[in-house]
């Protein structure tokens, strides 16, 4: 039984929508990764027995927008405008606003959004809830359904990696 | 639990407007709200508001139309071996020549006709054969119009009138792809806007402008696409632009969104004897 697509989208399309337009700041291409969200909810329908349709489809969408900025080689701190992205993140940084957290966040942009991106698409996805969306270390835990010390241990990954890449 | 003294992210927000956020988590948003001088009225007020606009933006009907043409699409391009050859073409006709295009007349129904086939194993695709849908393609010839039937043999600059006859009421493109990878649109000519209206009732009904071959190789197919509901020129397009990229384009079905009917007729070009194009 496959999923009713028009009564999903008219109660989550719109917030499907506004999240992608945050993330890709293009409005045809915001729609494009929005119709892909849905695509994407289609072909694993199983999921929405597990959990609420809301946070799922925002994960979705943070990936498929994610991958669409990696496929389109674009990288925010490249593009006009994205210093406030690049501010946000630094601001949001558990280390706060100052010059070594706002290298570590443009890092993390990089290294987010490059096309050699070795991260895997969910570490990529939390870590733009933590550093991007300001969510707490427990709410990214909770809106993904995984332990808090999990989370963690992701994101801590990601630091190291970051310091290693950067022979920091 | 985490101190966190920002703002309340706006994925929180859309949680709280949906209602889907856990009692707790929900109290917690509305403390944090009400510290940043925000009432939750408002955000929900707001958040509404941007929903009405991106539904009239883009209304529920063509959007889930179109994710589920999406849908089919990338189901299709992972399985195509399993559709080969299943697609059923629906017009075997073979009507004495020579008639004017105005006075065609049906010919009796075949004793399948009427049935309504399944695609593979999609069941989002749906095609008709019988006299339900038709489409028919002429040729000017030097003593009158001839029908092709599927298969016919055709050739660059044969010049053709399409047609089509609908028993039901719908919506409906008439298009075709070519060897090429082309995809032409020949009812309504204008592509971006809605599909034409069908003549119900089984007449033919030509299409306004003929339409001559060119040179592309191998084929031209020519697919109309019905449905009971208005539907964008750009969802069967889009299918056919899709099909017409696959090296299976010559014998699979369109991908279209559950609902959605199909009838195609091919000409074949492979033996084709060039003629000068005026």
């Amino acid at each position: 039984m496959g999923i009713d697509v028009e009564s999903h989208y008219l109660r989550y399309g719109p917030m499907v929508l506004r999240r992608c337009r945050t993330l890709l700041r293009d409005p045809a291409k915001a729609e494009d990764a929005m119709q892909d969200v849905f695509v994407s909810l289609i072909r694993s329908e199983d999921r929405l027995r597990d959990e609420a349709p809301g946070a799922l489809l925002l994960r979705i969408a943070t990936n498929v927008c994610l991958n669409k900025m990696r496929g389109a080689r674009r990288r925010p701190e490249d593009a006009p405008g994205d210093d406030d992205l690049a501010l946000r993140i630094a601001q949001a940084d558990d280390g706060g606003g100052d010059a070594e957290s706002r290298t570590l966040a443009r890092s993390v942009l990089g290294k987010l959004f490059g096309n050699n991106d070795p991260l895997a698409a969910s570490t990529r996805s939390l870590a733009f809830m933590h550093l991007v969306d300001g969510m707490t270390l427990e709410e990214v835990a909770r809106e993904s359904r995984l332990s808090v010390s999990g989370v963690r241990k992701r994101l801590r990954g990601l630091k190291g990696r970051l310091a290693e890449l950067e022979g920091v | 639990m985490q101190q966190n003294n920002r703002n309340v992210p706006d994925w929180l927000l859309e949680r709280l407007a949906l209602g889907e956020l856990d009692a707790e988590t929900a109290a917690d948003v509305r403390r944090r709200l009400a510290a940043e001088g925000r009432s939750p009225d408002d955000i929900a007020a707001a958040v509404a508001a941007s929903n009405r606009e991106i539904l009239a933006e883009l209304p529920a009907t063509q959007a889930a139309a179109e994710i589920r043409q999406r849908a089919a699409r990338a189901a299709a391009a992972e399985q195509p071996a399993r559709r080969r050859g299943i697609f059923l073409m629906g017009v075997p006709l073979a009507l004495a020549g020579g008639l004017a295009l105005t006075q065609l007349m049906w010919r009796p129904a075949h004793p399948d006709e009427g049935a309504v086939s399944r695609v593979g194993e999609n069941p989002e695709i749906i095609t008709v054969k019988g006299a339900d849908l038709k489409v028919y393609v002429y040729r000017r010839g030097a003593t009158g119009p001839e029908l092709l039937s599927d298969g016919a043999r055709a050739t660059r600059g044969d010049l053709l009138q399409l047609a089509y006859a609908s028993k039901n009421a719908g919506y409906g493109v008439l298009l075709s792809i070519d060897g090429a990878g082309k995809v032409t649109l020949h009812l309504p000519e204008a592509e971006g806007g809605r599909a034409a209206p069908l003549r119900e009732g089984g007449a033919t009904v030509r299409v306004p402008s003929a339409y001559q071959l060119d040179d592309a190789p191998a084929f031209e197919r020519f697919f109309l696409v019905r449905s009971t509901q208005p539907f964008s020129v750009t969802t069967a397009t889009e299918a056919a632009r899709s099909l017409a990229a696959q090296p299976s384009a010559r014998r699979q079905a369109l991908a279209l969104p559950p609902g959605f009917e199909q009838i195609s007729l091919s000409l074949d070009k492979t033996h084709a004897a060039k003629k000068e194009l005026p």
